[in-house]
């Protein structure tokens, strides 16, 4: 018989805690958020640049410039820059069509292939409003977006505002679960963002400008840059404000491998910055963020790759006994007896994970109502029992590159 | 954008709270279903004893008069037994086999299950019927010297396989050879010659090791 490890009940216990006392933080901070939400008086009437970093985006790239043009705010105030990364395909030639066709559009072609950070950069240095929004060209902003956003910039703290996300793409299970946590992700950031501990300036934000050139522009190189330049607005003490009540569509891996593969680069990204602004880290002028929202993230990172491969492990070990056992002369049978019944379900480890998916349950439903979303149920339940294990896959695998010191290939 | 940010104290309390909350909620469910159960497993006890022992009162009463004596309900006695034996076995898992309110229970259902043993053998002897006595020896403890704790549940298992197999028939009594006093487990041991465990005595004879259903079905069913 294989060694099947019985984990001590006090590390289960402890996880269980852990995770109901980062739900209940979450549902008082929301609370809280709701009775003291700051109104911001003025109808503020900014000049915003759009910085659209392009690379083999032929496809995808009049429907982003439309969706711009479509906003309700005057267009003589903004500005779209269409920075070509080097396409190998004819992006650049769709985006000179597009400037072509529309107003208020200029194109830049770089000489060679550098990234996304770097095309960014590129696009912001050439810049001159106080405002610059950066979107990828799979991303379609919807058109109240600056209406509400661009009031938070009244805020002189406020570095960045970023807005919900939706996936446009979602009829394939791994799309409407991606929607589930996008979803839920909204509601998460929102709060965060009531706390002042927003570390995320993620696909569409948009920018202070003043903040680049104070403090320099998105990191060339990093996997994640959003995250890294989230963390330095927070590091700065500037806060990024958050719009849940509207979002940016925008297209999601549609097969499991493009999934695994972009979650691997988040992950690693996460704890490449992690490590990067470790410094922060219950650091008490950092605030909720330093003491809460950090090392919730780091931890929780870490701990779903351990739960992952113990799972793993058990369940290996559980196979082969089983095998072990049917060789044996061992027939499985199953008969009801209530005694046992009863017992099973009055088991404390069972009633905390009763206990952590009636959470859950409330949580999603609760947020189905604030956002007036119509989520259904089923993708929910495949987005806790299927889900967050392949997200665990892709977690560990970062951890795994980290620790090994390698990067993910883009 | 010098501003300190805030650590807002009161969240971290009040989920410290709610937190807490969860957990008092479930020690409560479960204590309280823990301690039901506890009280039947007492309950069953103290009936099987009751029962035992006016069997063992009359069957040395009226030893002479066969009939009577193969007449007792001893029916209930047996459905009780099993009945104890599955409840330890979910509190064992729900608890923990080293909690000492099992381990006390276990050791009461060790001398309850003596009792029972002796009251089948003689059955089985007085009363025409031919059951298959089956008398296993296993331990809980990885580290026990008394045998290898992961073969005995295996031997557990297969077992169990054969009694679903044939109940009517097979009456087999388990013992956790730790929780035995020592003078019960070492008669036991020196009679039939065991040294270790898993191990089982099949209708009076001992073996010293752990046997695949194969193996039992040949002796069973010769």
């Amino acid at each position: 018989m294989l060694f099947v490890p019985s984990i001590p009940l006090w590390v289960i216990y402890s996880i269980f805690f852990l995770e109901f006392f980062i739900a209940s933080f979450f549902v008082f901070s929301f609370i809280q958020s709701k009775f003291s939400k700051k109104i911001l008086l003025g109808k503020p009437e900014f000049d915003i640049t759009f910085v659209i970093p392009a690379y083999n985006k032929e496809s995808l790239l009049e429907g982003c410039v439309k969706s711009i043009k479509n906003l309700d705010y005057a267009q003589n105030r903004i500005k779209i820059f269409i920075v070509d990364d080097k396409s190998t395909d004819n992006t650049l030639e769709v985006a000179r069509k597009l400037e072509k066709k529309y107003s208020g559009i200029s194109v830049f072609a770089k000489p060679k292939n550098t990234g996304k950070a770097d095309t960014l950069n590129f696009g912001i240095k050439r810049a001159s409003t106080e405002i610059v929004a950066v979107l990828d060209a799979d991303t379609l902003p919807q058109g109240d977006i600056l209406q509400k956003s661009l009031p938070k910039f009244l805020d002189s703290n406020i570095m960045a505002v970023a807005c919900r996300f939706k996936p446009s793409n979602h009829s394939r299970a791994i799309e409407r679960m991606q929607y589930v946590e996008y979803f839920l992700t909204g509601f998460y950031r929102s709060i965060m963002s009531h706390m002042g501990a927003l570390p995320v300036a993620p696909a569409f934000t948009i920018f202070r400008r003043e903040f680049f050139v104070k403090h320099g522009y998105f990191d060339k190189g990093n996997m994640t840059e959003d995250f890294e330049m989230g963390l330095r607005i927070q590091s700065k003490r500037g806060n990024i404000g958050y719009i849940a009540d509207t979002y940016a569509a925008t297209d999601v891996p549609d097969t499991l491998r493009k999934f695994i593969r972009q979650r691997l680069r988040w992950g690693y990204g996460t704890l490449y910055n992690c490590r990067k602004y470790l410094d922060m880290f219950f650091n008490p002028k950092y605030g909720d963020l330093a003491f809460f929202i950090l090392p919730t993230w780091l931890f929780g990172t870490l701990l779903v790759s351990v739960v992952l491969l113990f799972t793993l492990y058990l369940l290996f070990a559980q196979i082969v006994n089983f095998a072990i056992k049917l060789s044996a002369g061992w027939l499985p049978y199953f008969t009801f007896n209530l005694t046992r019944f009863i017992l099973f379900f009055t088991d404390l480890r069972v009633l905390l994970v009763i206990f952590s998916l009636l959470i859950g349950l409330s949580l999603f439903l609760f947020i189905r109502i604030e956002f007036r979303e119509k989520i259904k149920l089923k993708d929910y339940i495949l987005y806790i029992f299927l889900y967050l294990w392949i997200q665990a896959v892709a977690s560990t695998m970062a951890v795994g590159y980290f620790l090994a010191g390698k990067k993910p290939k883009w | 954008m010098e501003k300190a940010k805030k650590v807002r104290l009161e969240a971290y309390v009040v989920a410290l709270l709610v937190a807490s909350g969860f957990f008092i909620a479930g020690i409560a469910i479960r204590d309280f279903a823990a301690y039901d159960q506890l009280n039947t497993i007492s309950a069953y006890q103290k009936t099987i004893s009751a029962l035992l022992a006016v069997s063992e009162l009359k069957g040395e009463l009226l030893q002479s008069d066969s009939d009577d004596y193969c007449n007792l309900s001893w029916d209930d006695v047996w459905k009780e037994k099993v009945e104890i034996g599955n409840i330890l076995g979910a509190l064992e898992t729900k608890l923990g086999k080293q909690n000492p309110q099992v381990l006390e229970q276990k050791a009461m259902y060790n001398k309850v299950q003596l009792s029972t043993l002796n009251l089948v053998k003689k059955i089985n002897e007085n009363c025409g019927y031919n059951w298959t006595v089956i008398v296993f020896f296993y331990t809980n403890n990885k580290t026990s010297e008394l045998g290898d704790s992961e073969r005995g549940s295996l031997q557990g298992s297969v077992l169990d396989t054969i009694y679903q197999a044939d109940k009517e028939n097979i009456k087999i009594f388990s013992f956790d050879a730790e929780l035995m006093d020592e003078e019960t487990r070492k008669s036991f041991f020196d009679e039939y010659e065991l040294t270790t465990t898993p191990s089982l005595i099949i209708n009076d004879i001992g073996y010293d090791r752990f046997m695949s259903k194969n193996e039992i079905l040949e002796v069973i069913y010769p």
